[in-house]
């Protein structure tokens, strides 16, 4: 279309770990002025795309064009000094120090002093400019995620980047801070910054960006722009099938039968302090057959709530009761006693061991009483014939029963786990994050073995940082908001929005504050 | 002498402040290393260490200033060896610094009885005269604990305020933290994170080494095997105790020195306690100390991991 030169130009651009192709022979532009969206699923490659661009890592064929000119960056350093910069999954900030200072790291070769005074002015207009208000005199670890984020944008620009990398970038916001972001971005956009926007998410991809490239397997499998496509199509590109973006919530409220006692009842628990962030007083219960999905930024106290309810963590105050039995005092043995299962947030660390074969991980929850102990000792030859079981039961990708847990792919291993807290019939099955990292494929299949828990009689309480999986899959929602709970919602007042208020610590209109309510059961 | 007199409170302060310096030394060095996200526990050897080289040398120079400077070289470059293993080399650094304290243990003791034939009288140096300062020198308790004393002592003091400028006012004094919270985050923002790791260790070998030569050529004039008698491992818990912060530090440096000088004197009152129980009093403090640390860890975020770039 024009003759201008692009900001940055890819050509035939490839990147292999090992035998892994997570790049492959992609060609792509970046205009200066436009916002490109990189859409694909989990392990599409996106990331890795923009970290050879971000020079993280080097291409192991094909060429980078920066201004047409081809370029060669051996670090995220060189790629500074060519205006590119990136704002990653992980914040690449320094939690103890406050923001002047972290946009001060790096100076040492060039200057004794820190200079802090200049620095802040310079912010100080750069903030103005894109209206992006921040407290720059704050420690990083005060500031609530959103600003973290805007820190981040704020130091790339200070460093003069024209170029800005946005990976995933709305996975830790609630719905308002998307929306603030994707103002920034347009304005950044307007003012000749060159923005690479990647995300897995179809309809914030529709609303921010001027072009969209989508990528499967490493490859580039499409370009478009939002004017001439649909969420629908995108879906379909980004997949590579068909397939239903949103289904509809099948549950009902009266299949819910009141029980006299809650299989888990948390009542006015507190606990000690977890990262910064007291906890409590919380007030909840689970039903059993009642999925009960928990929302809220990432760290506002759900991963305690979690420990709490597995016997992790002691609380301080107030009562936890599983099926009616008190478990104050007691440890995860007893709560596994009493059938509580656990999908935990880090499958690889918390869920497996990496070095256990695979009837060792399932043994793990397993190895007391009979029938797979007899006098203290396992029985590892019914151990294997219930791992060989739950491996085809559940269509795990592995070559055996006594294949290493760290050879599983992400997918496959969480298909593990739920096999083996499944398999125990639980009364209360908390879910962490189940689906997170999973391809299509896997996200569906670990979905509906949540509802066949509920199905079967579990009471589950589901902690998500995706509304739409929890919009899908809970009875009820409660949302967490700085470690107490900041409202309630039943199945038909979902909403976006209203969840996205909580979920920032303000009361929607009309709404009755939760947090202090006792409950009585 | 009696307990409640000013005169043995006198003489407690004053003891208690030269006694601090070395403890203080350390610990400093210490935040540098540790600040930079590398353990080093081998601070008592190269303590130890710069104790020996800095006798040795002024013993053979007779030059005060020569051992001291001698000393301080000697304890950078023992932590040399913690610099390669666990910079360069992803080697555990506890396991690294153990090591080096037996080592150094070994060969001071080695090498001084090789040098110094024993038997013999022990050879001294000649400790640098007290240097009083007038007026302030009559205060009671404070001004015998900070007026009344050798020349290194007031030198040594600098170091506080000396290392709190460098490490929160400048930008190698940033980078460096930077590199022992975040190494990930400070190498985009371009900081070489094991060079900065590395000079962390060399200036806490270097004042490793100081405060060793503090021990040998200004508290005793002589060198005794295992002189640091374990005030290293002190100094690593005033750093926890401290929050890794040099004011800090000082105080914490304090509270031991205090300790040990009261030993010293309530030995030589004669308390009706044996000695040896006496001697165990700052070590007591340090475990009782460390007991009473907040759980709330204020250590770097990184601390004790190595890093490896991609
Ligand atoms: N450092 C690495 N070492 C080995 N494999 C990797 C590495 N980084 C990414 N991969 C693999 O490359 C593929 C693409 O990953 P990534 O770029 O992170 O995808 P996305 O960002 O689209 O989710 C995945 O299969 C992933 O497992
Ligand atoms: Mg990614």
């Amino acid at each position: 279309m024009s003759t201008e030169v692009a900001a940055v130009e890819m050509q035939g651009v490839t990147k292999n770990f090992g035998d892994v192709l997570a790049v492959d022979g992609v060609d792509l532009q970046l205009r200066r002025g436009e916002v490109l969206a990189v859409l694909g699923e989990n392990g599409a490659g996106k990331s890795t795309l923009m970290n050879l661009l971000y020079g993280l890592y080097r291409p192991s064929s094909g060429t980078i064009f920066r201004n047409g000119e081809p370029l060669e960056l051996d670090g995220p350093l060189a790629a500074i000094e060519h205006g590119i910069a990136m704002v990653h999954q992980h914040f690449m900030l320094v939690n103890a120090l406050n923001v002047l200072e972290n946009v001060a790291i790096g100076q040492s070769r060039r200057r004794i002093g820190l200079g802090l005074k200049q620095i802040k002015k310079r912010l100080h207009e750069l903030c103005e400019r894109h209206g992006m208000p921040i407290d720059l005199d704050a420690p990083v670890s005060s500031l609530p995620v959103g600003v973290q984020q805007r820190v981040e944008i704020i130091k790339a620009l200070y460093h003069g980047a024209d170029v800005l990398i946005l990976d995933e970038p709305t996975g830790v916001l609630t719905p308002q801070e998307t929306q603030s972001l994707i103002r920034v971005v347009r304005e950044m956009a307007a003012s000749g910054t060159s923005v690479v926007f990647i995300s897995h998410k179809l309809s914030e991809v529709m609303q921010v960006s001027d072009r969209i490239v989508i990528m499967r397997r490493g490859k580039l499998v499409g370009t478009t722009t939002p004017a001439e496509t649909t969420v629908h199509k995108l879906a379909e590109m980004m997949v590579g099938r068909s397939v239903q973006v949103n289904r509809a919530n099948d549950s009902d409220s009266d299949r819910i039968k009141l029980h006299r006692s809650p299989a888990l009842n948390f009542y006015r628990v507190t606990a000690e302090e977890a990262r910064g962030l007291p906890f409590g007083p919380v007030s909840c219960s689970v039903q059993p057959g009642e999925i009960l999905g928990v929302a809220g930024v990432d760290g506002n106290g759900q991963s305690t709530l979690a420990e709490l309810a597995v016997g992790l963590r002691e609380i301080t105050g107030g009562e936890i009761y599983v099926n009616g039995d008190r478990m104050a005092g007691k440890g995860p043995a007893e709560f596994l006693h009493a059938r509580v299962s656990c999908v935990p947030e880090d499958r690889h660390r918390v869920g497996s061991v990496a070095g256990f074969e695979l009837w060792e991980s399932v043994a793990m929850k397993n190895h007391f009483g009979s029938p797979y102990n007899e006098f203290g000792f396992m029985r590892r030859d019914r151990l294997l014939s219930l791992t060989e079981g739950l491996i085809k039961q559940f269509d795990i990708r592995t070559t055996g029963a006594t294949a290493q847990a760290q050879a599983l792919s992400g997918g496959n291993l969480q298909k593990l786990i739920i096999a083996r807290e499944l398999q125990r019939t639980p009364r209360v099955l908390i879910a962490m994050h189940p689906t997170r990292g999973l391809d299509v494929g896997a996200v569906e299949f670990v979905q509906s073995s949540i509802r066949q828990a509920r199905d079967s009689g579990a009471g589950v309480l589901l902690i998500s940082a995706e509304l739409e999986e929890l919009f899908s899959l809970s009875d009820r929602i409660i949302v967490m908001y700085q470690g107490t709970i900041s409202g309630e919602l039943a199945s038909r007042e979902y909403d976006m929005n209203r969840v996205g208020l909580l979920m920032s610590g303000i009361q929607p209109e009309g709404e009755p504050d939760l947090s202090h309510r006792s409950m009585t059961s | 002498m009696e307990i409640w007199s000013v005169v043995f409170w006198n003489g407690v302060a004053t003891a208690a402040v030269r006694m601090s310096v070395p403890i203080l030394l350390a610990g400093l060095g210490v935040v540098f290393s540790e600040r930079s996200g590398v353990l080093n526990i081998g601070v008592e050897g190269q303590m130890l260490s710069g104790a020996f080289g800095a006798f040795a040398c002024a013993y053979l120079t007779g030059s005060f200033i020569l051992g001291t400077a001698f000393g301080a070289a000697v304890g950078m470059m023992v932590s040399g060896i913690t610099v390669y293993m666990c910079v360069r080399r992803p080697v555990n650094q506890i396991v690294v610094g153990v090591t080096v304290n037996i080592l150094c243990l070994g060969l001071t003791s080695f090498i001084n009885r090789i040098i110094f034939t024993p038997g013999s009288t022990p050879p001294r140096v000649p400790r640098p005269a007290v240097l009083a300062v007038g007026g302030l020198e009559s205060i009671p308790i404070l001004g015998a604990g900070f007026f009344r004393q050798p020349l290194p002592v007031y030198v040594m003091l600098l170091a506080i305020p000396l290392a709190y400028l460098v490490l929160y006012r400048s930008s190698f004094g940033l980078d460096l933290r930077a590199a022992g919270e975040h190494p990930k985050a400070a190498e985009t923002m371009g900081v070489k994170v094991a060079s900065m790791r590395a000079r962390g260790v060399l200036i806490s070998g270097a004042f490793a080494g100081l405060a060793g030569s503090f021990l040998s050529i200004v508290s005793l004039g002589r060198f005794v095997e295992n002189i640091s008698a374990g005030r290293g491992f002190i100094a690593l818990a005033i750093v926890i105790f401290g929050r890794w912060n040099p004011v800090f530090i000082f105080g914490a440096a304090l509270i031991f020195g205090i300790a040990e000088a009261l030993q010293l004197r309530l030995q030589a009152v004669g308390v009706g306690v044996p000695h040896e129980f006496l001697l165990m009093l700052p070590y007591l403090l340090t475990i009782v100390v460390l007991a009473m640390t907040s759980k709330r860890s204020l250590a770097p975020a990184a601390l004790g991991r190595h890093y490896q770039r991609e």
